[in-house]
């Protein structure tokens, strides 16, 4: 074997080892390191750099240097004309004599001659500049041969891809943290809508202040005990706060009655969930059941509901989760005609229409809900803020949800029998 | 083979693995250095394990020889197999090295 096929063997090597090097998901940084040294082992170059070129700043950043010393700069700044000659030359070695001619290789020849470099290679992939090798003299003393100089353009390559994919993906990073940010930006701006909208409504009614926020809240809740995702939570609350809209187009003085309103009233105010449904059908909502929840949060499992008294599973879910915070929302608040009643009258107001108007798996987990938080198993004080404190810590209400949520979904028969006996209805024994 | 070998010290001298790559010629370049830093002015690095040098650990070995130039040190390669002084000298590394 002669020497020149030797040295063709140990390149080819190289050249196989960078190539493995490259498409390995290894630290972009580690990558050109190595690089760097299969080009100087290949060859056997005492000295070199590897530098990405940044198109905003105009310069070429050493990623990778070795024996250039402590002062050899590592930003280098580029003039138009140097571009220019970059891509008019391509990937082509350049010798550092022919080099001189650059416009940049005159502000840092002092550094360069110093450094004993004998070659530079513009690193251009699909016509584009990627970034430039610099390398130093051969150990052998010899010059750069023809052979020595496809090597370095095959392996030149091999990183100015690699430079190009890390470019690509950088690029395809930035846009989709744009993207991320814009969407963000516009699902804000969608719930300030939807709760500008929800307090639109509460506005018409002097009575029910803030009652389609709460309503949004505790529809929320509703979604949290279910075990639903995020987005599926968020959108429960929209349908809770947007369930009311309908109400816009009814007359104040009928929303606003200060008694039982007449037949004629009831049927005018009556037609909101229908009114609402038309307002919210034209919007892209993120959530498309969110008309359901407007049109269909009157009906009732026993099909006793309206506007279209639907049974059971012809409601839709999420119409289902919002009338119980509806009704939950009307029993305790108070009314131009009625005080609001006490929480454990409402817990078994609840339980006993739990499977005619109401969904009895949504109570439960509501009721859950509700324990969770006055057991302190649940931190955030979701009802105690919305209901106030001393509503929801009266006496016996802990004691109370226990025993029902024992008696409408029973865990074991001893639970069962030590809730009845806390609250004093004592089993026979 | 021992992918990675450890790289004992004796002295001034350093015992390069069987296989000289990324790894194990970076623990000869970090015992190099320490050792320059001390104040060595005659760096040997004993091949008598070594099989293989791939083209990183040549690199780093030219590395090792430049930093030695550089604090006035002179390098020893000892014990290096015959393949080894041939890929040497076709690379120009024993033109900066003493073989022993």
């Amino acid at each position: 074997m002669t020497e020149n096929d030797s040295k063709l063997i140990h390149a080819f090597g190289a050249l196989a080892e960078l190539g493995h090097e490259i498409t390995n998901k290894n630290n972009f940084q580690e990558t050109i390191r190595t690089s760097l040294h299969l080009i100087s082992g290949a060859l056997g170059i005492m000295r070199g750099a590897v530098a990405r070129y940044s198109r905003f700043g105009h310069e070429l950043n050493m990623m990778a240097v070795r024996g250039l010393g402590d002062d050899f700069p590592l930003s280098l700044s580029l003039t138009t004309e140097d571009e220019r000659q970059f891509l008019t030359n391509g990937l082509v070695p350049i010798d550092i004599q022919s080099a001189k001619v650059l416009p940049f290789f005159q502000v840092y020849d002092a550094s360069f001659e110093r450094r004993r470099l004998e070659l530079f290679v513009p690193l251009v992939v699909r016509e584009e500049i990627v970034g430039a090798l610099f390398l130093g003299e051969k150990a052998t003393g010899e010059g750069y041969s023809n052979h020595d100089k496809e090597i370095i353009c095959a392996m030149g390559r091999h990183i100015g891809v690699a430079i190009a994919q890390r470019n690509l993906m950088a690029e395809i990073e930035r846009h989709a943290e744009e993207n991320r940010q814009l969407f963000n930006e516009m699902r804000s701006t969608y719930h300030d809508t939807v709760k500008a909208f929800a307090a639109a409504i509460d506005c018409k009614d002097k009575y029910t202040e803030g009652h389609s926020v709460r309503v949004g809240k505790f529809s929320e809740v509703i979604a949290l005990e279910l075990g639903w995702g995020s987005d599926e939570v968020e959108g429960a609350a929209v349908a809770g706060y947007l369930h009311d809209v309908g109400k816009l187009t009814v007359e104040r003085k009928i929303i606003n009655a200060p008694y039982r309103i007449n037949a004629k009233e009831s049927a005018e105010l009556n037609k909101h969930p229908a009114v609402g449904y038309e307002i919210l059908l034209p919007i892209h909502h993120p959530f498309t059941d969110v008309p359901l929840a407007a049109k269909y949060h009157h009906e009732r499992l026993d099909g006793r509901g309206y506007p279209d008294g639907l049974y059971d599973r012809e409601i839709p879910f999420i119409a289902k989760i919002v009338n119980l915070a509806d009704s939950f929302d009307a029993m305790t608040t108070d009314r131009p005609y009625r005080a609001r009643r006490q929480a454990k009258d409402v817990v078994e107001d609840l339980q006993k229409n739990a499977g005619k108007q109401f969904a009895p798996e949504l109570v439960t987990s509501f009721l859950g809900g509700m324990l969770k938080e006055l057991t302190g198993e649940e931190r955030n004080k979701r009802f105690r803020r919305l209901l106030g404190r001393e509503y929801m810590e009266a006496d016996g209400i802990v004691d109370k949800l226990r025993y029902t949520l024992n008696e409408m979904a029973p865990t074991t028969p001893m639970t069962y029998i030590a809730a009845a006996a806390s609250v004093g209805d004592r089993p026979v024994h | 083979m021992n992918d990675g070998a450890a790289t004992p010290v004796e002295g001034n001298v350093i015992f390069a693995g069987d296989y000289i790559n990324k790894l194990a010629g970076e623990q000869i370049e970090h015992e190099a250095k320490r050792r320059l830093a001390d104040g060595c002015k005659q760096l040997t690095v004993n091949f008598s394990k070594t099989e293989i040098i791939n083209s990183i650990g040549i690199s780093i070995l030219l590395g090792v020889i430049d930093s030695a130039s550089n604090k006035g040190a002179t390098v020893v390669f000892s014990d290096v197999n015959e393949n080894t002084v041939e890929l040497f000298d076709m690379l120009g590394v024993s033109k900066h090295v003493t073989l022993a």
